[in-house]
C-alpha cells in the first residue's frame, strides 16, 4: 500500500519535472527533511536534503547515502555539518535511513547485518529507501555512494557484501565485517575504506563485545576478501599516498572497474574532518571516469 | 689500561678460536672487527668505556653482509654512542653466483643449509665470552630480510635475545601456526613498502610468497598472551604511528610503528628503537 502510495508520488513527481506546467516549480519535499514527517517504505523510515528544488538541483542529483552510528538517528546524519555542506554543495543529495531501535536493549538505534532472527532485512530496507528515494525525488539510482559510520559502517561492508549493485560505490568509516568474516561476497567492488589509528571503539583489529557474544572483525583481514572479490594481482597495494592527515593505500591492479582503498587517519572513534571531500572527490572521479567508457 | 688488557684478551681468544693475524691486531672500541667462528662471520664495534656491554644484533638485509652493515657509520655510532655494541653478522652467501649474502629465515632444512636460528645464538654466545657483551641485554633487529630473520627467531626462540626490532620485514607464508612464547618486540615498517608490502609479496617467480604484517601480529599476540586483540595503547609520536599491546604474558611486550615512507631503515629508527628497549627493560619482570 505504501509502496504503491509512493509509486504513485513519483509518477506526481515525474510529471512535475517533465510536464509543461510551471505550478509545480515551486515543490518543495513531501517528507524527509529534518523538521516534520520522515519518509516511509515497507520496511521503515529515512530523511534526507536535497541539493535544490525537486525541478531544479535535485533533478537526476547523485546522492550520498549515510548509515548512522549505534544510537544515531536520521536527524543527527542531516545534522553532520562538514559532510552535508560538502555533498550539497556538489549537487549530492543526502540520504539518511533510519536504524531500528537495538532488539535486546529497546533503546538504542543500530543495524541488524548477521543473523535475520526475525529482525529486519537491511538489504531490502536500503533496497527500498534508494528506490524510493529514486522514485520521489528524482536522484541518479545509478550515482549513490553509500557510506556509515561505526556499525553504520559494517552495515555498509555487509550492503556490498550481500550484493555489491545497491549502490554505485562504498566508503564506510570506523566499522568493517564482524566475527565470523563471511567467506564470500557478491563480486567486485569500489570500496574506500576509512579508520582511525587511535580508535578503541572499532579498533583496526576488532574488539569482542558483551564478554564474547558477539566480536568485531579485523579491518585488515577483512581488506584481504575485497583484493579477491575485486581480483586484484597479488597481495599489496601498488599505490600510496600521504595526503593531509590521511595515510592511504591503493591496490590498482585489478578487474576493470573495480577500485579499493584505505585510509588511515591519526584520531580515534569519529568520522575524521576532511573525510567527506576525500570520499566525495574519490566518488566524483570514479564516476566520470565512468561516464567516460561509456 | 683497562681497555687495552681487554682487547688483548680479546685478541687472544679469538686467536684461539682461528682468527687471523689482521683479527688479533684490532680493537672494537677503536674500529670495527671482523669474527670468524666456525659456523660463520660476524663484525662488531664496541663502545667506549667498560663492559659488559648491551648489544644490537642487527641482521643485514637480502644481499647484504655484516661487513658492508658496519660499514653504515651512521647507523653503527648512532648505536655506539649510546653505550651498545653494534654486532653485524653475515648471513649464507646467495646461490646462483650473487654476491652477498642472504638469510635462512624460512628455516629450510638440507645439506649445506645453515641453521640461523642457531647461528645469531653462537654468534651471541660468542660476543658474550669475547666482547664482553652483557647476554642478558640484547636486542635483534635487522632490515628487510633481516627483519623476517628476527621474526624467525622471535618466533622458533624467543628466549634468544632480550627483545627485537625488526623492519621492513616480517614472515613468510604460509606462517607457522603458533610460535613458541612471550618475547617484547617492536616492528617497524613503512606504509608504502612495495618490496615488502605489510600485505606481503610474492618473490623468486611465485615460488615462495611473503607473509601479511597483521596476521603475523596476531600469531604474536597469541604467543605473548595477549590477553586481547586491540591495543592497549595508541600514539602518534616523532612521525611514527604506534600501538602496543602491553596486557600480555608479564615481561611480554608487542609494539608496531608505522611511518609514511617506503622500504627503508626510516630516520631514527636507532634512537626510538633503543629508547623503547630501555623503556620495556626497566623494571620489566624477567621472562627469561
Amino acid at each position: 500500500m505504501i509502496r504503491s502510495l509512493a509509486r504513485a508520488a513519483s509518477i506526481c513527481a515525474a510529471l512535475a519535472y517533465f510536464g509543461p506546467s510551471l505550478a509545480f516549480a515551486e515543490e518543495v519535499q513531501d517528507c524527509g527533511a529534518p523538521e516534520g514527517e520522515s519518509c516511509k517504505v515497507d520496511l521503515g523510515e529515512y530523511r534526507l536534503l536535497l541539493p535544490g528544488p525537486l525541478d531544479g538541483g535535485a533533478k537526476g542529483a547523485p546522492a550520498l547515502i549515510h548509515l548512522h552510528g549505534a544510537g544515531g538517528s536520521g536527524r543527527g546524519v542531516l545534522r553532520m555539518g562538514e559532510m552535508t555542506r560538502e555533498a550539497l554543495s556538489r549537487g549530492f543529495a543526502v540520504i539518511a535511513p533510519i536504524g531500528l531501535p537495538h532488539s535486546a536493549t529497546r533503546r538504542h538505534r543500530s543495524w541488524n547485518f548477521q543473523s535475520f532472527d526475525g529482525r529486519r532485512d537491511e538489504f531490502a530496507f536500503i533496497s527500498q529507501v534508494l528506490d524510493d528515494a529514486a522514485d520521489r525525488f528524482g536522484l541518479d539510482r545509478d550515482r549513490m555512494l553509500m557510506t556509515g559510520f561505526s556499525i553504520g559502517g559494517s552495515q555498509t561492508w555487509y550492503l556490498a557484501c550481500r550484493d555489491h549493485r545497491i549502490a554505485a560505490a562504498y566508503a564506510p568509516v570506523a566499522g568493517g565485517f564482524w566475527r565470523e568474516h563471511p567467506k564470500d561476497c557478491d563480486g567486485p567492488v569500489r570500496l574506500l575504506h576509512t579508520h582511525g589509528w587511535r580508535d578503541t571503539t572499532v579498533p583496526l583489529e576488532g574488539r569482542p563485545l558483551r564478554s564474547g557474544a558477539r566480536v568485531q572483525g579485523d579491518i585488515w583481514e577483512g581488506m584481504q576478501l575485497w583484493r579477491a572479490e575485486n581480483g586484484c594481482d597479488g597481495l599489496r597495494a601498488d599505490a600510496f599516498d600521504d595526503r593531509g592527515q590521511f595515510l592511504l593505500r591503493r591496490w590498482t591492479i585489478c578487474d576493470a572497474g573495480t577500485a579499493l582503498e584505505f585510509a588511515l587517519f591519526p584520531g580515534g572513534h569519529g568520522v575524521p574532518k576532511g573525510w567527506a571531500a576525500m570520499a566525495l572527490d574519490w566518488f566524483e572521479a570514479m564516476m566520470e571516469e565512468t561516464r567516460e567508457i561509456r | 689500561m683497562g681497555m687495552y688488557l681487554r682487547t688483548m684478551i680479546a685478541a687472544l681468544l679469538l686467536t684461539a678460536v682461528g682468527g687471523g693475524g689482521a683479527v688479533a691486531a684490532c680493537d672494537p672500541a677503536t674500529a670495527p672487527c671482523r669474527y670468524e667462528m666456525e659456523s660463520g662471520v660476524y663484525h662488531a664495534a664496541l663502545p667506549d668505556g667498560p663492559g659488559p656491554h648491551p648489544a644490537l644484533v642487527f641482521l643485514h638485509g637480502w644481499g647484504g653482509t655484516g661487513a658492508a652493515t658496519i660499514r653504515n657509520k651512521g647507523l653503527v655510532s648512532a648505536v655506539t654512542d649510546r653505550g651498545y655494541a653494534f654486532i653485524a653478522p653475515t648471513g649464507q652467501p646467495r646461490s646462483g653466483g650473487r654476491s652477498g649474502a642472504s638469510w635462512n629465515s624460512r628455516a629450510v632444512t638440507g645439506d649445506g643449509v645453515r641453521d640461523d636460528v642457531f647461528f645469531i645464538n653462537t654468534v651471541l654466545a660468542h660476543a658474550s665470552k669475547t666482547l664482553d657483551v652483557d647476554r642478558d641485554r640484547v636486542l635483534i633487529g635487522g632490515f628487510s630480510g633481516g627483519g623476517m630473520m628476527s621474526w624467525r627467531i622471535v618466533c622458533d626462540r624467543p628466549e634468544t635475545a632480550a627483545a627485537y626490532a625488526p623492519i621492513s620485514g616480517l614472515m613468510w607464508r604460509p606462517l607457522p601456526e603458533v610460535c613458541a612464547g612471550p618475547a617484547k618486540l617492536l616492528h617497524t615498517h613503512g606504509w608504502a613498502d612495495p618490496v615488502v608490502p605489510m600485505e606481503g609479496r610474492s618473490v623468486a617467480g611465485g615460488r615462495i610468497t611473503q607473509g601479511d604484517l597483521f596476521v603475523g601480529l596476531n600469531l604474536l599476540r597469541d604467543a605473548f598472551a595477549c590477553r586481547a586483540d586491540p591495543p592497549t595503547d595508541t600514539e602518534l609520536r616523532g612521525g611514527y604511528w604506534r600501538r602496543a599491546w602491553t596486557n600480555c604474558a608479564p615481561g611480554a611486550h608487542l609494539e608496531l610503528a608505522i611511518h609514511p615512507g617506503g622500504h627503508s631503515i626510516p630516520k631514527g629508527w636507532s634512537k626510538m628503537a633503543l629508547d623503547w628497549f630501555e623503556a620495556t627493560q626497566a623494571g620489566a619482570e624477567a621472562i627469561r
